[in-house]
């Protein structure tokens, strides 16, 4: 035992001289500002509708949905837990609403309704997680499922449409007389809200406390049960939020809405440095992933780049954002020599994926000059 | 210490140079593209599509136009169609015409790519909307910026375009597949049979009332229709069914199924129990499913509307609106090529659409110039 004590003691003195130029870049949100920054001068350059306000206010309504429903999904994945249901809650929640007002029942009411109905999805999952304790990944993953058919099973194959201006302001509108969508002005103020529990109250650190020993925080006293049930709670709440915003920004609910989009959600909350595993994550960090997957997608898009190879970039861009602290935290805790091996496959990835990129593009610059 | 800080550059400068190589490798064909779009800032590039072709109509000094179509989804070959009838458009135009398409077909992306078409200032968009509610707040942006917008194949709703492009009307389906019944009947007409898809389906049952109307046209009173089954869009059950049809009436002509499960399950049942030359099935069908069957004379003719055409009829719309040849209002008229002249019909359903024209016949001589 006493011969681990010694490299531990070592490893508290080397994180001293760290605080170098590069030590930066352990702070995963300070790469990913440099990451947004480089993606900014990229698109600049190569597009000249980038950089043009109104394209961008267009642009950002496309990803509030995925916003709003990735706030309560850092807190879950903290815990480490997961919730694969929410595209599908909010489906169910927004052909609710649908529903209710292809019946005839008031818009604001229906809205009410589809909330209620949602943050009730939220607690069933949160009930049998953490009452009847069973596995998170397979209770959503069963939720999932069950809440897309319960969206069709209220629509079937029809549409709903025709909702109030007074409704659709939600999604199309604009804050006031400037550009920015409401949509964004929510997803901002939701975002502030969702990041002060996290970081500035008890309940934010009771999260990193589960996440980082369930069993501990648990003997520990901590409610645990009762705070996993009221995450998963807020995450149904949000997720119809987010229906209700997708209803408005279409101005009509097909039961197939938002099929998904909870992968976007989970890629955004994970591209932030939000640790899979629990335990470690911050809301900055994911708000700044989903400014720089916009940001990618937008630009990307405008260089008519296809939907399939946006999905590549992002992925890599997902496989870096957890190989490279890893490998940065490899260097500095393996004593005073670089673990080689661990060296050797990063260099090994790197090199895969710059070969895969310029094959593909060259591939692919082929069969566009043919056509 | 030093040896590992030089490792950390490393490797963030490899992966940032892989970032920039990737955006800089895919500049070459996208600057092409943005160059022939941006009509202000490219005197190169609006000199290569000349050399193809004179446009055909003497359109607005306006630059080379760069018109989008966006099918569904990418990947699918019956969009592929559509996206060959474009091009041959394009090259007869002197215009440009990108096919950009979500991944999958779906709105949420399907959106997101139009916002970016949008923002690139495109000179019109040919859209099959995967959602045709969901499109609407997004083709009325794209109108408001000054783009013209058509649906085809799928429409998007009334106010979220200037005008769709109608693939085929219920009386002209219903109509064309009792033709070809008499067409494969000959002249001395004979007994013919429906096999639908469910009891229950709208669109089926609406031809079908066209169908027996048409029969009561003197032309066509040599034809008798025994029954109309319903193989349920199953195949087994719809195979069964056929073969049920051949022992119940053994003078059996022609089997009518206007649904592609139903026409492929026939044909088959018309293969399997030697029947071919004796038995004919026609109906509504698509090119790959039907292929061996039309060449082995199970199923000589059937129809459907042509992706191909609707593709090149598309481009040739936005070019006339985009050059202010129209307006996009009832009664207007534009000539597209060698499909002769569109009229823009008003609909109560519909809205503001453009007819293609009555079904197209698939035969054993055009059915190889499909793939889809």
């Amino acid at each position: 035992m006493s011969a681990h004590i010694v490299p531990e003691s070592k490893l508290i003195n080397e994180y001293a001289p760290k605080r170098s130029f590069l030590s930066i870049f352990q702070r995963w949100e300070w790469m990913l500002v440099g990451l947004i920054l480089v993606d900014v001068f990229i698109n600049t350059r190569l597009t000249p509708y980038f950089m043009d306000a109104r394209n961008l206010s267009r642009a950002s309504s496309d990803f509030m949905e995925i916003g709003l429903m990735m706030l309560p999904m850092v807190f879950i994945i903290i815990t480490g837990n997961i919730d694969l249901s929410v595209a599908s809650n909010m489906g169910m929640s927004a052909s609710f609403m649908g529903l209710l007002h292809n019946m005839g029942v008031n818009i604001w009411v229906a809205a009410g309704a589809a909330l209620l109905l949602g943050t009730l999805g939220g607690m069933l999952n949160g009930y049998l997680i953490s009452k009847v304790k069973l596995p998170a990944l397979v209770v959503t993953l069963g939720t999932y499922a069950f809440y897309r058919g319960l969206a069709y099973g209220f629509l079937g194959d029809q549409a709903a449409r025709g909702y109030p201006e007074a409704f659709t302001y939600f999604g199309q509108g604009k804050v006031f007389q400037t550009l920015v969508p409401f949509s964004v002005a929510l997803f901002l103020f939701m975002a502030v809200i969702f990041g002060l529990v996290l970081h500035r109250t008890t309940f934010g650190r009771y999260l990193y406390s589960i996440g980082n020993n369930e069993n501990a925080t648990n003997y520990s006293g901590i409610p645990v049960a009762k705070i996993k049930f009221v995450i998963y709670m807020l995450s149904g709440f949000m997720a119809s939020l987010a229906g209700l915003i997708l209803a408005a920004r279409f101005g009509s609910t097909r039961p197939d809405n938002g099929t998904g989009l909870e992968l976007a959600v989970i890629t955004a909350a994970v591209l932030g440095g939000v640790d899979i595993n629990g335990g470690k994550g911050s809301m900055s960090g994911a708000a700044l992933s989903l400014l720089l997957i916009g940001l990618m997608r937008f630009g990307m898009g405008l260089k008519n780049i296809q939907g399939q190879v946006q999905g590549i970039a992002i992925g890599l861009l997902l496989i870096f954002s957890i190989l490279i602290p890893s490998f940065i935290r490899s260097l500095s805790t393996v004593r005073k020599t670089i673990n080689w091996r661990s060296a050797l496959s990063t260099f090994i990835f790197l090199l895969i994926f710059v070969l895969f990129f310029v094959f593909f593009f060259w591939s692919r610059a082929a069969v566009i000059a043919s056509v | 210490m030093k040896n590992r800080s030089l490792f950390v550059l490393l490797t963030i400068v490899v992966a940032l140079s892989m970032l920039l190589s990737a955006c800089g490798k895919v500049e070459s064909p996208a600057t092409e593209v943005a160059e022939l779009g941006g009509a202000t800032e490219a005197p190169a590039a609006t000199e290569a599509p000349a050399a193809t072709a004179a446009p055909a109509t003497a359109a607005p000094a306006a630059g080379p136009m760069t018109f989008v179509l966006v099918p569904k989804n990418l990947g699918n070959p019956y969009f592929d169609t559509s996206n060959k009838g474009a091009q041959e458009a394009a090259k007869e135009l002197g215009v440009t015409v990108l096919y950009q398409g979500p991944a999958n077909a779906d709105a949420t992306e399907q959106i997101q790519l139009i916002n970016s078409l949008i923002a690139q200032k495109v000179n019109g968009l040919a859209i099959s909307a995967d959602d045709s509610d969901a499109l609407v707040p997004t083709g009325k942006e794209a109108m408001a910026a000054g783009i013209p917008v058509v649906s085809f194949d799928s429409a998007i709703g009334k106010d979220g375009r200037n005008f769709h492009i109608n693939q085929a009307v219920l009386h002209d389906i219903g109509a064309i597949e009792i033709k070809m019944a008499s067409d494969l009947a000959g002249p001395d007409g004979g007994e013919i049979a429906i096999l639908s898809a469910t009891s229950t389906a709208p669109n089926q049952n609406a031809w079908i009332e066209v169908m027996k109307e048409e029969l009561k046209k003197p032309e066509y009173a040599k034809l008798k229709l025994d029954e109309v089954v319903y193989g349920d869009d199953d195949d087994t059950k719809s195979y069964n069914e056929a073969q049920a049809l051949f022992t119940k009436y053994p003078n059996l002509k022609v089997i009518i199924a206007p649904t592609t499960v139903g026409i492929a399950a026939s044909a088959r049942a018309v293969t399997d129990g030697k029947l071919i030359g004796k038995v004919f099935v026609t109906g509504l069908g698509t090119p790959n499913q039907m292929r061996e069957y039309v060449k082995n004379g199970a199923a000589p003719q059937f129809a459907l509307w042509n992706p191909l055409d609707l593709g090149y009829l598309s481009v040739y719309a936005l070019n006339a609106l985009a050059t202010g040849q129209i307006k996009g209002v009832e009664g207007d008229t534009f000539k597209a090529g060698r499909l002769g002249e569109y009229t823009i019909k008003m609909d109560p359903d519909l809205g503001l659409n453009v007819l293609y024209g009555s079904p197209f016949v698939y035969k054993a001589d055009n059915i190889d110039n499909f793939n889809w």
